[in-house]
């Protein structure tokens, strides 16, 4: 990089930028907290990521369905996160314009939807708070400020320093102090319990509970990435005072009482020892791996699976895609993230099939820059959706696939 | 590289310091991850107006910086917002004959980089902004994107690979559209 010249560049554009007085941005300020005071909004982050023109004016809040459209022209809808419980229900955090929608940053209020049928039918469960400026999901709905659903009862919602959780099915939601949550946390839910790495340390809580650091700590310092297999189950990849991959896993069976060394799941793999790894655990005992490149010269995801809790692992070639997995069994599994269609597999990831072209939905740049939602569904392996909306479309799209992605069926929706 | 504020810096008042000190980097790297100087400008404009706004426990931001370029990334990222800045731009501001966002003040070899910078996929610029702009190290972007080491390793080396083939390209037949 060193013939490129990124300092000039950078210089330059600091240059020409236009930089309006503070007094003016003091202005922007002042005018919109007294639009607050007047206004029927209590929200003031827009950090919409995918934009929905759809319908939600003037409906009320409770469990009915979503009506017809009304006559007056419907704010827009920001999709924000979908999500998909154990039981198949669908899950979504959607933010609407409630006042002077055409101005450049217009109040908004956020709501958490319900669908039990696969998302043709959306319920507005109740209304959400904003959490700060990491409310954002990725593709797959994950990440800091994301919903996470442990159960139809018992949910989370995670901000930059915040979290609420819920214990009746998003309805109600009460303050829980967990700390900063940044690029060196993770999250892990499995058997109902929620699972948190912060500054080093790993923090377990059951239910809407708050989250108490497990008895014992995982060995040595350095951010943890975890992956929780069940309940009690969790492997953890402690980066940073190692230089190669042995010794730096480490996993626990009883809720974190006693940690012990777990093997390197990327060892076969194109990427042994790599800091960019995570598993997953499917309902019939299978283990994933995700094995990321990590030093230059390194290209393309790796998967590995175990039969055996872990013991031995059979590495492939993930080929293209993206690095985030949602497998559903010892041989099937989703793949797709930023950029990237989605990929399916059904021999434990020794080919994948590219099924969705949700990609280009997500590149920016490409006229329909659009945020596409994929949730794989625990109904079965073979069903899954995604949520997209292109700009223009008067409301979000379903995608909905029943036979493993072969065929979609496409129907609009008013969230 | 440009100057950074260190790491760890509290605010709690002091924006107008901030402001005075470091919008011109932030748009900077804010719009080699947007891929705009006016979208950059516009959303971290945003950011310290939603900065203005916080209060109470929320009003003492550990490594402003880092907060102001997550906000504006975000602001800057919003298609909702793109399409309204949009809309406001070809309504209602007159054709800017300086093309802000244009060839003004840069070298041809900058332009170029910056070209070829908006080719590449969101997730590669801003972890080539933040690594060579930025001169943060890995582990920084990491934490400032929220994401693991390996993904941003991955992304430089990805971004790196692409902007030399790109550039490449370019100096052969000239620039093409990346869809």
């Amino acid at each position: 990089m060193s013939d490129l010249d990124f300092a000039g560049l950078g210089e330059q554009l600091a240059a020409d930028a236009y930089q309006p007085s503070f007094g003016s941005i003091r202005d922007r300020r002042r005018r919109r907290t007294q639009r607050w005071a007047v206004g029927a909004a209590t929200l003031a982050v827009v950090v919409t990521l995918g934009s929905v023109a759809a319908t939600g004016a003037g409906r009320g809040r409770g469990d009915r369905p979503a009506g017809p459209p009304g006559p007056v022209a419907p704010p827009p809808v920001g999709v924000m996160s979908v999500r998909a419980s154990p039981s198949g229900t669908l899950y979504a955090v959607v933010q609407r314009c409630v006042a002077d929608c055409s101005a450049a940053a217009p109040p908004v209020e956020y709501s958490l939807l319900r669908s039990t049928d696969l998302g043709t039918v959306w319920t507005t469960v109740g209304p959400l708070d904003a959490l700060g400026p990491a409310l954002s999901s990725g593709p797959f709905g994950g990440g800091p400020g994301s919903l996470i659903v442990v159960s139809d009862s018992v949910m989370w919602r995670f901000g930059d320093d915040a979290a609420r959780s819920s214990v009746d099915g998003g309805r109600t939601w009460r303050p829980s102090t967990v700390g900063t949550i940044d690029g060196g946390s993770s999250l892990g839910v499995a058997g109902g319990i929620v699972w948190l790495s912060q500054n080093g340390q790993v923090t377990v809580a059951g239910g809407g509970d708050a989250f108490t650091p497990t008895a014992a700590q995982p060995p040595g310092d350095g951010p943890l990435s975890l992956s929780a297999i069940s309940a009690d189950r969790v492997v953890v990849e402690r980066a940073g005072g190692h230089t190669s991959g042995s010794g730096r896993w480490y996993v626990t069976s009883d809720r974190g009482a006693d940690w012990a060394p777990f093997g390197d799941p990327c060892a076969g793999t194109t990427h042994p020892g790599t800091s960019g790894a995570y598993l997953s655990a499917t309902p019939d005992g299978g283990l994933w791996a995700v094995c990321m490149p990590d030093g230059a010269g390194q290209t393309g995801v790796d998967v590995a699976t175990s039969l055996d809790g872990g013991v031995t692992w059979q590495p492939h070639a993930a080929g293209p895609g993206g690095d985030d997995l949602l497998p559903m069994s010892t041989t099937v599994a989703w793949r797709g993230g930023t950029d990237s269609d989605i990929y399916r597999t059904t021999d434990r990831g020794a080919h994948w099939i590219d099924v969705a072209p949700v990609g280009q939905f997500q590149r920016d740049g490409a006229p329909q820059d659009t945020k596409a939602f994929f949730v794989a569904t625990a109904v079965d392996a073979d069903t899954a959706l995604y949520v997209n909306h292109s700009p223009g479309m008067p409301a979000a799209l379903i995608h909905l696939t029943r036979d493993g992605g072969h065929t979609w069926t496409t129907h609009p929706v008013r969230l | 590289m440009l100057d950074s504020l260190p790491l760890g810096v509290r605010v709690v008042t002091g924006w107008e310091e901030v402001y005075a000190g470091q919008y011109r980097r932030l748009v900077a790297l804010v719009a080699v991850a947007a891929g705009s100087r006016v979208e950059a400008e516009e959303a971290v404009q945003e950011a310290f107006v939603r900065a203005l706004g916080l209060t109470g426990r929320r009003a003492v931001v550990d490594d402003p910086e880092g907060w102001l370029y997550r906000v504006a990334v975000n602001v800057a990222r919003s298609r909702w917002r793109r399409l309204l800045v949009a809309r406001r731009i070809a309504e209602r501001v007159p054709p800017d004959p300086g093309d802000r966002d244009g060839p003004h003040g840069l070298t041809d070899s900058r332009l170029m980089l910056l070209a070829a910078l908006r080719r590449l996929p969101f997730g590669q610029r801003e972890a080539l902004a933040l690594h060579y702009l930025a001169d943060l190290p890995v582990e920084a972007v990491a934490v400032r994107v929220g994401v693991p080491i390996g993904t941003v390793k991955a992304r430089l080396s990805r971004g790196r690979d692409a902007l030399a083939r790109l550039l490449s390209e370019d100096a052969v037949k000239g620039g093409k559209r990346h869809v």
